[in-house]
């Protein structure tokens, strides 16, 4: 009875662990399209209207919410404060504070190294800087999106048989 | 303690900077007009018409103290600033003002933007509540008051208290087009400094629209505009001038006599519009002349 108890969780603690990467991977596509949708806005408005950037990004946080949302009103608050020495300094602190699964790795260096090309030059350099980081989110996103069925369904079905593997053995 | 003007310039101001301008004594405090800050030299305060090195050990201004300004002055977007930055000054919360110098960029003759930025000049901006008593008894319902003077005179200041008490101890409609926003220094649409009841105020608006705005859209009796400089200037002063409104105008010239000299003035002079003149000197001394003492 207790070695079919045993082998049981042993499945299904393998089935939860594939069934957690493969929410993972979907989180991930949920923050990069939030990121990109919130990267269009930010080029809307340096485009058409000239919003300067603390009260650009706590716009940009109160239409995200979520991660990406607290991301933005971090870096508006650091950018109110006044006493950062520059824009890359704030997102890297607004980087550093969030943990670590949340935001994908490829995205925390394009935020990085948006911020070092924000407030230094005219609009199209802002422009500019802000197009980069939306094709390199925009690729990322799109590799994920294709992988995400193929790789949430070998997640899952790894993670079955590798519990009933055990569960085998163990028996 | 600390000056209330001085503290709320405080935010912007470099680390070293800000820590030297709030040990000053609060007397120096409140006479302090300008905080100048030039790359590579000691950073200075003029006190009282004076510029006096600021702290002591004397700070050193660096191009890192420089961008740490220009990006909290402008909220880390310059980009959203730059018709501010072609004209050399960018107009902050409480109608200081910070002028900048530096290597311009220039396209088609005429100025883009300015990189390098080499030194800048933190204007506070002081109201003097009651320095125009004397020239509100003399500018009667009718008449056009020209302000002139050198710069740092307070011809600004005496403006904005002009239109404060033509506003409320006259009862007049007053319009103000505050082309650099340090007039009224508007934000959120209120008046960050008091210039009346019944002033309907365009901020940051080209001299000549905003009166245009004003006739069009208030029927104020006088219309306000400080720093008349071209002949565009002028034609737009006489256009509004002579459609129902009076104007008060500022001038930047060392003498009230020096504005028959300049071709400009003599320009607006000879159209008889303006019949009471203010001559304000260096020390802030006032100078109140009719139109045929002038000429």
């Amino acid at each position: 009875m207790l070695r079919t108890i045993g082998a049981l969780l042993v499945v299904m603690g393998a089935a939860g662990t594939g069934v957690g990467l493969s929410v993972f991977v979907r989180h991930s596509a949920g923050i990069l399209q939030q990121l990109i949708m919130s990267l269009e806005q930010m080029k809307s408005e340096i485009l058409f209207r000239k919003t300067p950037l603390p009260e650009l990004t706590a716009r940009l946080a109160e239409n995200c919410g979520g991660e990406v949302g607290s991301f933005w009103s971090e870096v508006s608050d650091g950018l109110r404060i006044g006493q950062a020495r520059s824009v890359c300094e704030v997102m890297r602190r607004a980087l550093s504070g969030r943990a670590a699964g949340s935001f994908p790795a490829q995205a925390r260096r394009t935020l990085q190294n948006l911020g070092a090309g924000l407030g230094n030059y005219d609009a199209a350099g802002q422009v500019r800087a802000v197009d980069l980081a939306l094709s390199r989110l925009g690729g990322l996103f799109t590799e994920l999106r294709d992988e995400q069925k193929s790789r949430m369904k070998s997640y899952c079905t790894l993670g079955v048989c590798a519990g009933l593997a055990l569960a085998i053995l163990m028996l | 303690m600390c000056d209330p003007i001085v503290r709320s310039i405080l935010p912007l101001l470099p680390p070293d900077v800000r820590d030297a301008a709030a040990a000053l004594p609060e007397e120096q405090q409140r006479l302090m007009e300008e905080l100048r800050l030039r790359r590579g030299e000691n950073a200075a305060a003029v006190i009282a018409g004076r510029e006096v090195p600021l702290g002591c050990p004397s700070v050193r201004v660096s191009g890192e103290a420089i961008e740490f300004l220009l990006n909290a002055a402008t909220g880390f977007s310059v980009y959203a600033r730059t018709e501010s930055v072609r004209e050399g000054f960018l107009p902050l919360a409480g109608g200081h003002r910070l002028g900048l110098c530096g290597t311009a960029v220039v396209e088609h003759g005429e100025i883009v933007t300015l990189r390098d930025v080499s030194s800048v000049n933190l204007r506070l901006a002081r109201q003097f509540r009651g320095c125009a008593d004397e020239v509100s008894e003399a500018v009667s319902p009718g008449e056009s008051c020209l302000i002139a003077g050198p710069p740092g005179s307070g011809k600004t200041t005496m403006l904005r208290d002009l239109v404060r008490q033509l506003s409320d101890r006259y009862e007049f409609r007053m319009g103000l087009v505050d082309s650099r926003g340090e007039i009224a220094a508007c934000s959120g649409g209120a008046p960050q400094l008091n210039v009346g009841r019944r002033t309907d105020v365009v901020s940051l608006c080209p001299k000549e629209q905003g009166m245009e705005l004003l006739l069009r859209a208030m029927r104020p009796d006088w219309i306000a505009v400080d720093e008349i400089t071209s002949p565009a200037d002028v034609a737009a002063v006489s256009r509004a001038g002579y459609c129902g409104a009076r104007m008060i105008a500022t001038a930047h010239v060392g003498t009230p006599e020096e504005l028959m000299r300049r071709p400009v003035y003599r320009e607006l002079l000879e159209l008889g519009l303006f019949t009471v003149f203010v001559g304000l000197d260096a020390r802030r001394r006032v100078k109140l002349l009719r139109r045929d003492e002038l000429c």
